[in-house]
């Protein structure tokens, strides 16, 4: 069941109209479970019991940890916790991808296992060893209800693409009364507009230059090449962002507050502010589940430096199992690296971060060109692919075919007015992002109707078909 | 306060609506207004397009216009063929009869180009047309656009004309068109033509679902491709039947012009479908040729593309300036060559 389709229209119509009528907060409880299994169970029916394994031994597991007074016993029940789901994301993502690189080292023929990914795996499986971790750290009480946990893993706004929501947020909210409510879905339903409005009038738009560009790179010039790239880091921007500000819509509907995934990442300084901004929710995840579990942390600056980049490194694993995510990754991984030596230098002497304006706006450039260069490999099927697009953008390969993409003209004022209206509401509420609060429309009146028909006018007029599936399903 | 909200409401709706429908008005005009001996239909989903028609009941639109004024008493050439000779994302002087009207005029030889093209048809329209075309222009020459696309979709087309074949190679021609009554669904468009906005959505929202009816009967071609051994069968003698049927309709006016289906970047496919159309020419002694070499050249001489407008992804969709161009230089190098010089 797409997620921009008629069936899932009415699916969550017929989710909300139940939430509304269950007599019983423990009913809605069942209601999103069963709403949610179903939801999945559309996809591919088998992979239902890839997403119920988890729920089945981590909520288990969790228990166990809880339970446990000896701290061996502890340890070996998180172990189990955290490999099984490991072994799950290892099997369904990364069986071909290393039986693969082991053939192409061995020079023998690949052998490859007849597997298709199941959709979100790498996300509920990334929720599901922060609930036990979190469990283990003292930081969460395991869940007892069976319906709950289920509910938590299996929680279908975020179950394909994110955000990452934890345990310890999300659990809480359940025990609200999940009734749908004017207010919220005001701000829930011009969420969802919002995502659509990136998801369809951006991404969508930009997908079939991109696609033709990417396809033969070779043939265009740096010029176009650039151009594409440009319009890649729109495209991969909106629809990810898009895809996350519609979970976030429909969850507030429902009544549960998922966590802000981006915060306008192009206007990044530096590429550790990048990824401050950037998939929020998997940033901290690695931060707080990877980065601080690896030794040396307390040891060096160096030691800290280093785990930054092993945790950016896996984390370009962790988005496709290919050499190109992995390169993507080190490359970020590295560029972090940097920015930490280069912040700790000027600390050490004495040098406050610049306000200058060209000094900002430079750093301001070199982020955005570092992100669109990288943003060209992780886009790129292969080495070979990467090397002709970035050998193009390099201009050192002249000539080749000049296309002027209309549609990323036109775009480029949108977004760049989406951003001023992101930053004057951010310097309103401060530097804290709440969700949807900078697209709350002045409803009702004339101005708040003249702009909510405008918005629903250009999503007619100039959205896509949404026949083209998000990006990051395919992770 | 209730009323006055909601009035403030609609009124705030209704200014939305208004100021689409004034912004709309250069991009979007629709076929049937307003009414008159030319036509004009406005468009953005190739280029924002502006492309003028002369209503005579033939084509789907009519005669689409050249932009280069009729030479009285002069000599008429047609062309025909699908959405590609509509041409409605290239401005009137850049179509391909524009530019042989041009070429030939400059070599002394006056002529007035008339192109009349139907969407998404295949050879049986041309044939079921030819009659109808020969007998009310009387042309000197007809040129018949043909692409990759006419075999099984010429069995299995669902508007216009499509075709079925007997054993013995005889053909039935079935007029699939739809009856000429003006129906209720008709009246709507041409109210809803009237309003750039309304038509704009009603584009769209037709845009969306044609493209969700293409890919479905690109499925049912391919379903009944490998299920139907008939029709397979059929289909197979489709370019035998298509060049005999049009030597047949257009006699010794009949010139075949095969477009190869160039898209993206790659100019180099291969067409099975093109070999055997110009190998049944030869072999029928009818005049034909194909523009790949020409726009092959174009593509990696002149780096030009010969489909996609600014809005599109390169090389997507319909022919543009520079493919019309290709096509018309190709007609009239043919027609230079072929036909008695100028006096």
């Amino acid at each position: 069941m797409a997620f921009i389709s008629l069936p899932f229209v009415l699916f969550f119509v017929m989710v909300l109209l139940g939430m509304c009528v269950a007599p019983s907060r423990y009913l809605r409880h069942w209601l999103l479970l069963v709403a949610s299994a179903y939801f999945y169970f559309t996809w591919k029916h088998v992979y239902l019991l890839v997403l119920a394994a988890p729920i089945v031994i981590d909520y288990f597991c969790g228990i166990r940890i809880e339970e446990s007074a000896n701290p061996r016993a502890r340890r070996r029940w998180l172990a189990a916790g955290v490999f099984s789901n490991l072994l799950l994301l290892g099997y369904f993502k990364y069986a071909n991808f290393f039986l693969g690189s082991v053939a192409a080292l061995a020079g023998i023929a690949p052998r490859h296992f007849e597997i298709a990914l199941p959709l979100g795996i790498s996300f509920f499986t990334f929720k599901a060893i922060s609930y036990i971790i979190d469990i283990y750290r003292g930081d969460l009480a395991a869940c007892r209800s069976p319906v709950l946990f289920a509910t938590y893993v299996s929680y279908f706004p975020d179950l394909l693409a994110g955000p990452i929501i934890r345990a310890s947020v999300f659990l809480p909210q359940m025990a609200r009364s999940l009734r749908p409510a004017w207010p919220r879905a005001v701000v829930g339903v011009q969420m969802i507009l919002l995502g659509l409005t990136k998801k369809l009038v951006i991404a969508d738009q930009m997908a079939p230059f991109v696609n033709a560009v990417f396809a033969d790179a070779g043939a265009y010039s740096t010029l176009t090449v650039w151009s594409a790239v440009i319009a890649y880091s729109l495209q991969i921007y909106c629809d990810f962002s898009g895809y996350s500000d519609m979970a976030i819509g429909m969850s507030k509907i429902i009544g549960i507050d998922l966590p802000e995934n981006f915060n306008m990442p192009y206007l990044a300084l530096s590429p550790i502010e990048f990824w401050r901004r950037w998939h929020i929710t998997l940033t901290k995840w690695l931060r707080d589940y990877l980065y601080f579990s690896l030794p040396g942390l307390r040891e060096s600056r160096w030691s800290r430096y280093r785990n930054a980049g092993i945790t950016a490194l896996l984390g370009g694993l962790w988005h496709g199992a290919s050499w190109t995510f992995v390169c993507w990754g080190a490359l970020h991984g590295l560029a972090i690296m940097v920015n930490h030596l280069w912040v700790a230098r000027r600390l050490r002497r004495g040098h406050a971060p610049s306000r200058a304006l060209a000094i900002r706006a430079s750093c301001w450039l070199a982020t955005y060109i570092f992100i669109c260069v990288t943003w060209a490999l992780f886009r790129s099927q292969s080495f070979a692919m990467a090397a002709t697009v970035l050998h193009k953008m390099s201009g050192l390969a002249l000539g080749g075919i000049s296309w002027f993409y209309s549609p990323l003209l036109m775009v480029l004022p949108l977004v760049i007015g989406g951003h001023a209206v992101g930053v004057i509401a951010a310097r309103r509420v401060g530097s804290r992002p709440i969700t949807g609060t900078y697209v709350l429309l002045p409803l009702p009146g004339f101005a708040g109707a003249f702009l909510a028909a405008c918005w629903l006018l250009v999503l007619l007029l100039f959205g896509g078909s949404g026949a083209n599936p998000f990006i990051y399903f395919q992770f | 306060m209730f009323t006055s909200t909601l009035v403030r409401c609609a009124a705030g709706i209704l200014a939305a609506a208004s100021l689409f429908e004034l912004g709309l008005r250069p991009f979007v005009a629709g076929w049937n207004q307003p009414e008159g001996p030319v036509r004009t239909i406005r468009s953005y989903s190739e280029g924002f397009s502006v492309a003028h028609f002369e209503p005579d009941g033939l084509g789907t639109y009519g005669n689409r216009l050249t932009g280069n004024p009729p030479l009285a008493g002069a000599p008429e050439g047609l062309i025909v063929g699908d959405s590609h000779v509509i041409g409605q994302a290239v401005r009137d002087e850049e179509t391909m009869g524009a530019v042989i009207e041009r070429l030939s005029r400059a070599a002394g030889r006056p002529l007035n180009v008339r192109q009349y093209g139907w969407s998404s048809a295949k050879a049986p329209t041309y044939l079921g047309s030819a009659e109808l075309l020969v007998g009310a222009r009387n042309p000197a020459w007809v040129a018949v656009v043909l692409n990759a696309y006419f075999s099984i979709n010429a069995l299995t087309v669902t508007r216009n004309w499509r075709m079925e074949i007997a054993a013995d190679d005889s053909y039935r021609l079935m007029d699939v068109r739809p009856p000429p009554t003006i129906g209720r669904l008709q009246k709507m468009r041409r109210q809803i033509g009237r309003s750039a906005l309304a038509l704009a959505l009603w584009r769209r929202m037709g845009l969306i679902w044609n493209a969700a009816a293409y890919d479905e009967s690109l499925a049912e071609s391919a379903r009944l491709e490998e299920h139907d051994p008939r029709l397979v069968e059929q289909a197979g003698r489709v370019p035998r039947i298509t060049v005999l049927g049009l030597k047949k309709a257009y006699g010794s006016r009949l010139l075949i012009v095969y477009t190869p289906g160039f898209f993206g970047t790659d100019y180099d496919s291969a067409e099975p479908i093109e070999q055997e159309v110009l190998g049944l020419c030869i072999e029928q002694g009818v005049a034909c040729f194909s523009t790949r070499a020409a726009m092959a050249r174009e593509r990696y001489d002149h780096l030009l593309l010969s489909r996609g407008f600014h809005n599109t992804a390169p090389g997507a969709g319909h022919f543009n300036a520079t493919g019309h161009r290709i096509i018309g230089e190709e007609i009239w190098r043919y027609l230079a060559a072929h036909s008695p010089p100028a006096p």
